[in-house]
Order: structure tokens, then sequence, then C-alpha cells
């Protein structure tokens, strides 16, 4: 690990609804003042903000001059990550391993019902050819993505609904993803709109307005607050290539390789088994089988024999995002954050009606990039 | 305490930009015009880059040399498909397009493959590894259009 | 083979093909609406409203929901500031901020109403560039019958 232990300390969620009705600055106040409450401090303790926003997504360039206050972070040393919320957690527990900062907030925001994601996430792609075209965004790029996974292991399109179902069965577990009908089973959802086959509206993420608060401290802090720890045992990043052509779309290997620093800094040997719970930022349905293989959770070659078999499942051996994960609601930007207080809930024993029993440790992956470029993954235990 | 009170306001925030290809992307679009694939290969690994690349991602090796350039075929298998309903904004279209990956012939066994529209064939038919051919505009302007699509070979 | 040649004498050396595109996006911001209404509502019985904020004291004409230093909600804490008060900075401008020539100079200014601790900003009228000082004393020169909008301050002119 670290030479310094770092932990999450307290945090605060806003609703991940379709819209919450409220300015940017508004959610963002009461989300940061719940953090800082559950943590039991005030902003005075707070050293470093890290925020967590995209420009494009705001509307603003250098969007977070108008969050400054909001978020707590008055004079005080301020700085923002452009790409998902668990980036802005690995860059704040950095700063605290540092040893130049003692108390880190970590704030994740977007509001989807104010700009086109499909359009601001288009403009993430080579402008001089891939956006020549016209077709390219965010989620046909996933789509060849899920195509070649689904050709590699002769797996049909039903398996994608059937990820979706699990995901939005969890999610009426959890009061606060309020994002799409979470009614609907694997066959309603595998005949829902297509998109850019064979991705459809119900195995694609929903956009929706959020707001993700986390209070990390380094160790010698953290042993003064009141809650108990929840440590970072271990955490990784890693980039595979910006061109899907120069992919093998069918594994996510950049996922594989930051499990597999995450894994080494935590001692875990054997993830199948010391993993108890992963929440996955599967933006898309086949994301969270291919993550599930890259990330050693599977206890057979395939994920989706092994989301057949409930081994996924609330009540399975190693359940997957307990919470609804992103294809139950999506703030883009916050996803990875709000994995990692879903896990730190989990190690807690705080999860409520999504509690999965006997938590030792917990993994929170987030993401950003065209068909899962770029990957975190964040081990979290007690 | 007053009640909150909450107004939309729509806006349209537009920047029309002009991005310069480079000298890679350049040649590229100059050859398209000319009906002609063209790409650059990596001396060590032997991927050829389709687009072209001034540098192999994988190698770290510059790829500069007049020596790099290959010429491939305007034919080649697929390698990937998605059936789009919906373009890059997402708006609905007037009918589904197959938008495919195509591995062109003639740069070696490690080639890069190219977007293009598969038409031809039905959504439901389209086989990975099929082989294709590409049809090209009538008056190829240097464009991502130039290549109008590809088409199963022997249509 | 001569179309070829007559594409690439086109272009000067270095340069390359140039591809277009536009950022456009749609955007359907929130605003708060109610702080704003009390303070434009203000304006038509030449008043000036801001908040107030109960821990370090400072007020902020036209209001503001939070106290940033202090973390607190001040949007309930309502004070009235004066139409008249003092020159914070201001500049000169020859030209628009899309570059048209002003028939004359034109000076904006940020002032601080008495009583208040924020700055507004605004246009000066009434007195010369070379005569102009940094805490000169400002009113507001209202419109003649105030609708109740933010144009029913005209300008700042020197107090007399």
């Amino acid at each position: 690990m670290f030479e310094r232990k770092v932990a999450l300390m307290g945090w605060a969620m806003s609703d991940q609804a379709s819209r919450i009705e409220d300015t940017r600055e508004g959610m963002i106040f009461d989300t940061v003042r719940a953090a800082l409450d559950h943590a039991g401090i005030t902003r005075e303790s707070v050293d470093t903000v890290v925020m967590c926003s995209n420009d494009f997504y705001d509307g603003h360039t250098i969007s977070n001059v108008f969050t400054v206050e909001p978020a707590g972070a008055y004079a005080k040393d301020e700085t923002k990550v452009e790409q998902d919320g668990l980036h802005a957690l690995l860059y704040g527990a950095m700063r605290l391993a540092s040893g130049n900062y003692e108390v880190a907030l970590v704030v994740a925001h977007s509001k989807g019902s104010e700009f086109e994601a499909s359009v601001a996430l288009a403009a993430q792609l080579d402008p001089t050819y891939d956006r020549q075209f016209g077709w390219f965004n965010d989620i046909s790029m996933a789509a060849f993505q899920a195509r070649a996974y689904l050709t590699r292991k002769k797996l049909p399109e039903a398996v994608l609904a059937q990820v979706a179902a699990k995901n939005f069965a969890n999610a009426r577990k959890n009061p606060q993803a309020k994002a799409r009908d979470y009614a609907a089973g694997a066959e309603a959802i595998a005949r829902s709109k297509p998109l850019f086959e064979p991705l459809r509206e119900q195995t694609v993420y929903p956009v929706t307005d959020g707001c993700c608060v986390v209070v990390l401290a380094a160790e010698p802090a953290a042993k003064k607050m009141k809650r108990k720890p929840v440590w970072i045992k271990g955490i990784g990043h890693h980039q595979e290539a910006y061109a899907l052509g120069e992919r093998d779309l069918s594994k996510i290997s950049s996922a594989k390789a930051a499990a597999r620093r995450a894994y080494k800094m935590a001692g875990v040997k054997k993830p199948a088994a010391e993993i108890k719970v992963a929440e996955l930022s599967e933006m898309f349905a086949h994301q969270e089988l291919m993550l599930a293989e890259a990330l050693g959770l599977c206890d057979q070659p395939s994920a989706a024999k092994c989301l057949e078999s409930g081994r996924f499942d609330l009540k399975g051996k190693l359940p997957i995002n307990p919470s609804g994960g992103a294809l139950a609601a999506c703030a883009l930007g916050t996803v990875g954050l709000v994995r990692a207080v879903e896990a730190a809930e989990q190690v807690l024993g705080e999860a409520g009606e999504h509690q999965v029993k006997g938590v030792k440790l917990a993994l929170a992956h987030g993401q950003c990039g065209p068909a899962a470029q770029n990957n975190v993954v964040a081990i979290l235990g007690k | 305490m007053g009640e909150k009170k909450f107004a939309r306001v729509s806006s349209f925030v537009t920047m029309a930009c002009a991005w310069s290809v480079g000298p890679f992307m350049d040649k590229f679009y100059t050859e398209l015009s000319q009906k002609r694939f063209v790409g650059t290969r990596c001396p060590k690994c032997r991927t050829t880059y389709v687009p072209p690349r001034s540098l192999c991602g994988g190698c770290w090796k510059p790829l500069t040399d007049a020596k790099a350039w290959v010429t491939l075929k305007d034919q080649g298998e697929l390698v990937n498909f998605i059936v789009a309903h919906v373009d890059a904004r997402g708006e609905a279209l007037s009918q589904p397009r197959i938008i495919g990956m195509v591995k062109l012939k003639g740069g070696g066994k490690k080639v890069t493959p190219v977007y293009g529209e598969i038409k031809g064939v039905a959504p439901d038919q389209v086989k990975i590894g099929m082989k294709l051919s590409a049809v090209w505009a009538a008056e190829p302007q240097g464009e991502v259009s130039d290549l109008s699509h590809f088409q199963p070979v022997g249509k | 083979m001569a179309e070829e040649k007559k594409q690439e004498e086109k272009k000067p050396a270095g340069e390359t093909k140039t591809v277009k595109g536009a950022w456009d996006v749609k955007y359907k911001w929130t605003f708060r609406t109610d702080l704003m209404d009390r303070y434009v509502a203000g304006l038509k019985e030449k008043k000036l409203w801001g908040t107030r904020c109960g821990k370090c004291g400072r007020v902020f004409a036209p209001p503001k929901d939070i106290c940033g230093k202090c973390y607190e909600v001040i949007e309930d804490n309502w004070v009235e500031v004066k139409d008249h008060g003092e020159l914070v900075n201001y500049t000169v401008g020859y030209t628009s901020i899309t570059g048209q020539p002003y028939p004359e100079p034109q000076i904006t200014g940020t002032i601080r109403f008495e009583g208040s601790d924020s700055w507004v900003l605004g246009s000066i009228k009434g007195v010369k560039p070379e005569d102009i000082k940094v805490g000169m004393k400002l009113k507001v020169v209202w419109r003649a019958e105030p609708k109740g909008q933010l144009s029913d301050i005209e300008y700042y002119a020197p107090a007399d």
C-alpha cells in the first residue's frame, strides 16, 4: 500500500434520478454538507478538495469555478479531475499518501437532464477520422466491444438482458436509484428499443442527475474521526490504446492490469474467493461480464455461466452490483465514486436492504474512455 | 424559509472547429481520393496501421520512414459490426444501417481495421469473416465518404 | 496523375488537410429564481436588497444563498443596502467585447453599495476617464419609472 494508509471516513449521495429539481450548486452543497456531517467533521478539517466534473457536461469552461463555494472549497486547495469519480478518489488518496494533506473531500457531479450526453460523449472521439462518419459516440463504440465479446464467447444477445434484469432487480432495493422502470424483466429488456445492436436502450446506462461525495483521511487523521475507517487496501489504474482497431475488444486488458496492481497492493491472491462483493461500473450490460472475467471474479472461465448459476446474484457467492450498478443509475462522472461508496457500505454492514453478508473485502471499479479504455480498481476493507 | 424556485434556461453552445489532420492523415485522404487505402507498418511488430500512424503504439517506434507506407487492397474481411438505429447524436435513422470494421488485404497478418457501412446484405445475414470489397463514391473528395460502402465479394 | 499533382500543388508546404466539425451541444440549465426575483422586485421600489451571513456579518448584494467562507445558508437573512457607494475598480473601454469601436470611451466599474461587502459591475457615466478615481463616491441613477427589472439601474454617476 501507500506509505500512509488512506480511508473513506464518510460519504453522501444525492438521489440518482432522471432529474433533480435543483441547481448544480444547490445539489452539491446539500450533498457535501451531508458527507461532512456523516464523517462528523466541518469543512475546517478539509485540506484539499478534488472535484470530478466535465466542462462539456456542465456547459461552462473551467466549470469548477462555480462549484468552489458550495463544495466547501472556499480558500482551500481545490483541484479537478475530468474522468470518473474513482479517478478522483485515486487522486485524492494520492494527495493524502504524499504526506502533504490529511483530509480530502472528493466531489463528483453531473446533471444529465441539462445536456445531450450522446453529443458530449461523441466529442471524446478522434476528430480527424472517427468523428467524420457521424455514426460514432460512446454507445456505438461499446457496441463493437459487445459484438466482439459475444462472438468470441459464442453467447446469444439475450445474455445482455439477463445482466440488466439482475441489476434492475437489485435497484428495486436501492432507495436512491430512481432512473428507470426497474420492473422490466429480461424478456422486456431484450425487446427494448435498439440503439446500436447488440446494444439496446435497457442494456445501456440511463443518464441521470447526481452528486456523490467522499471524505478521505490519512491514517493519523482517520484515527481521530468518529466513524470506523474503510481502508483503501489496494488501488490500480491502467489505460489501453484509443483506437478500437488496435485493441482486442473481446477483453478489457486495462481492467485486468489495474486489478492486478490493486490485488498485489492489497495482498489478494485469490480474488474469486477473497472478494466478497464487487461494485462495477458496467455502463453497458456486456461490460459486467467482461469485467468479471478481467478482474478474476469468476469460478469458471465463462462469466455468463457464473451469471446463470446465480453466483453474481444478491444472494450468490460473489454478488456483483447489489446497488444496481450503472445500468440502474448513472450520473456521468460519478459512477465509480458511487461504486466506492456502495462498496464501503458493504464493508461496514451499512448497505441496508442490499447488504451482502460477511464482507471483509469489497471491490469498486470505475472507467472512462471509449469501450472502457481506462480503468481504476480499488479494494476496500476494514 | 422561503420556497426555492427554479427556471430552466435553454442554450446552445456551438463552436465551429477546423482540425489540421497532419501529414499522415493528409496522405491517407489524398490516397482515398484516388480510391486507394494506405497505412504505415511497424518494422518491429509488423502491425500495419490503417489509417496510418506516425508511431507504433505498442513498440513506440516512429513510422516516419518512406518505407513504412503500405498500399492495401480495397478488399478485405469483416471483423466486427453493429447495426445502427440512431446516429451519433441519438436521432433515429430512417432505416437501420450496418457499420463494420473491415480488415483490408495486403497489409500482412496484423492490420488495423477501417470503418465502413456494409450494404448488400441483410442485418441478420451478416457474418464475421465474410469477404467484402469496397465501393467507391463516383467523385471522391478526399473525405471518409469517398468510401461509399463495402459489399459482399461477388455482388 | 495530373489531378493528384494539382491537389498537392494547392497546399503550401507544411500545411495539411483540414477537417471541419462543430462542438454543438444543447443545454437546459437550471437557475434559481426566487432570490433574484426578490432583488428585482426591490428595484421597482428603488430599493437594493442583499443577504447577510449571521456568522461573519458579510452582506452580499445582489443576494447569495450561501456564505462560502462560513459554509452557512444565508438566504433567509435579508438586509437593505444603500443606493450609493464607492468605486472599487474600473476600466475604460474603447471597443466592445467583439471589437466594435465605441464612439466614446465607456467606463465600466465595480461598485460597492454602502452596507454591502460585495461588488456589482456597472456602467459609469458623468465623469471623464481622466477624472475617475478608485474610492470615489457614486450613486445609482434610477430609471424614472422603475419596472422591476435589472435595467431599472440605468448607470452609476458621481454622488454630489
